[in-house]
């Protein structure tokens, strides 16, 4: 498990829906480019780790490499060949919710040319589609 | 900086309100505004959206809005997107006097081949891109230029060291930094895989060790029982 909190108030949560778009987290805040989600789900821990082992990959030592979203949220799973009922199941991995218009990573110091080969790798191990974006003057 | 002419921005008045003439206006290629102040009363009025967006992405500050016969010079002070950022969906238009003096942000680009960067995984990172200036209406710069080629590796940028126009004064905290030389992190297996070990779970706020012990703990023995109950409904 790559990912977690390290404290939190309640072991589980229900699932919830991702409903509307995202209004904060939306724009590229800390390096030049960003890479932004055009569609809402579950971003899982591992997910997560994967596309930043990706850029991080290709970039090398170059640049720096920002993951702007947290898997905040327990999500449980019954285990298999289990009855239903006897209550509600053990968290199983952690998720970021994520809403069309987050941007999920950020990258500075390196040619746009660099992080857009990166971007399109990350794009690949990510479960939406995605798109690259520059940060914005006004 | 050559001083610039003030560009033009046809606007027409806007009399229906509310979230779905809004909508309704954005498809047809305009985007509402609202002009204030000078104490007078706000109007609203609506933009083409392609000349706006032209503006803006040009860095243009200062605009002469034309509506209802009259010509007011107008700063454009705020900007509002859509999620995605890439539609303008609302623009906010404060009436300025030319002759007045305006804070506004400028956008800040680095010239130059820094020193720093000849050092193996040295990159240039730029935390800061927009500065607060002061200054006459007409005479705001389009960017302001900060040349880092004689910076070095560990070495920053401040804000005080940005060499400004005649008649601009700085806003924004002379020691923020706009640009530093850092060397990149090696690439080891750590880097690539961190925080394995560790905690399964985190620590519930408010939960002693031991009654979390006991929740675990008392699992097995449920799924022992429901087992035991299974085998007992198959032999009958």
């Amino acid at each position: 498990m790559a990912l977690m909190p390290k404290r939190v108030k309640f072991r589980k949560q229900q699932r919830g829906k991702v409903r509307g778009n995202a209004t904060r987290g939306n724009y590229v805040a800390f390096g030049e480019y960003g890479l932004q989600t055009l569609e809402g789900g579950w971003l899982t821990a591992r997910q997560i780790e994967a596309g930043r082992v990706a850029a991080r990959h290709h970039l090398s030592r170059e640049g720096k490499l920002y993951v702007r979203v947290f898997p905040d949220k327990p999500v449980s799973k019954k285990p298999l060949e289990t009855r239903m009922g006897k209550g509600k199941a053990e968290p199983e991995f952690w998720a970021a919710v994520v809403k069309p218009g987050t941007v999920l990573y950020e990258i500075s110091g390196v040619p746009r040319d660099l992080a857009a080969t990166a971007f399109v790798r990350v794009a690949h191990k990510m479960p939406f589609r995605c798109r690259m974006i520059e940060r914005r003057a006004m | 900086m050559a001083k610039q002419s003030i560009p033009q921005l046809p606007a027409e008045p806007r009399t229906q309100l509310g979230t779905r003439t809004t909508r309704r206006l954005r498809a047809t290629g305009k985007v509402p505004a609202v002009i204030y102040g000078h104490q007078q009363q706000p109007a609203h009025v609506q933009v083409d959206s392609l000349t706006a967006l032209e503006l803006v992405k040009r860095h243009t500050h200062v605009v002469e809005l034309s509506h209802e016969g009259v010509q007011e010079p107008c700063l454009i002070k705020d900007v509002q997107w859509d999620h995605l950022g890439s539609t303008m969906i609302h623009l906010d238009f404060a009436r300025i006097d030319l002759s007045e003096r305006v804070k506004v942000e400028v956008q800040v680009t680095l010239t130059g081949e820094a020193i720093g960067l000849k050092e193996a995984g040295a990159f240039l990172e730029q935390p800061l891109t927009v500065v607060e200036i002061e200054c006459l209406a007409t005479d705001i710069p389009e960017k302001i230029v900060a040349d880092v080629s004689a910076l070095g590796v560990d070495e920053s940028f401040t804000v005080a060291q940005l060499k400004l126009p005649e008649g601009v004064k700085l806003v924004t905290d002379g020691e923020k930094v706009v640009a530093t030389i850092q060397i990149g992190q090696e690439l080891d297996e750590t880097t690539l895989t961190p925080a394995a070990e560790g905690a399964e779970e985190p620590e519930v706020i408010g939960r002693k060790p031991d009654e979390e012990g006991a929740e675990e703990g008392a699992e097995p023995e449920e799924k022992g029982k429901e087992k035991a109950k299974d085998k007992d409904k198959e032999k009958k």
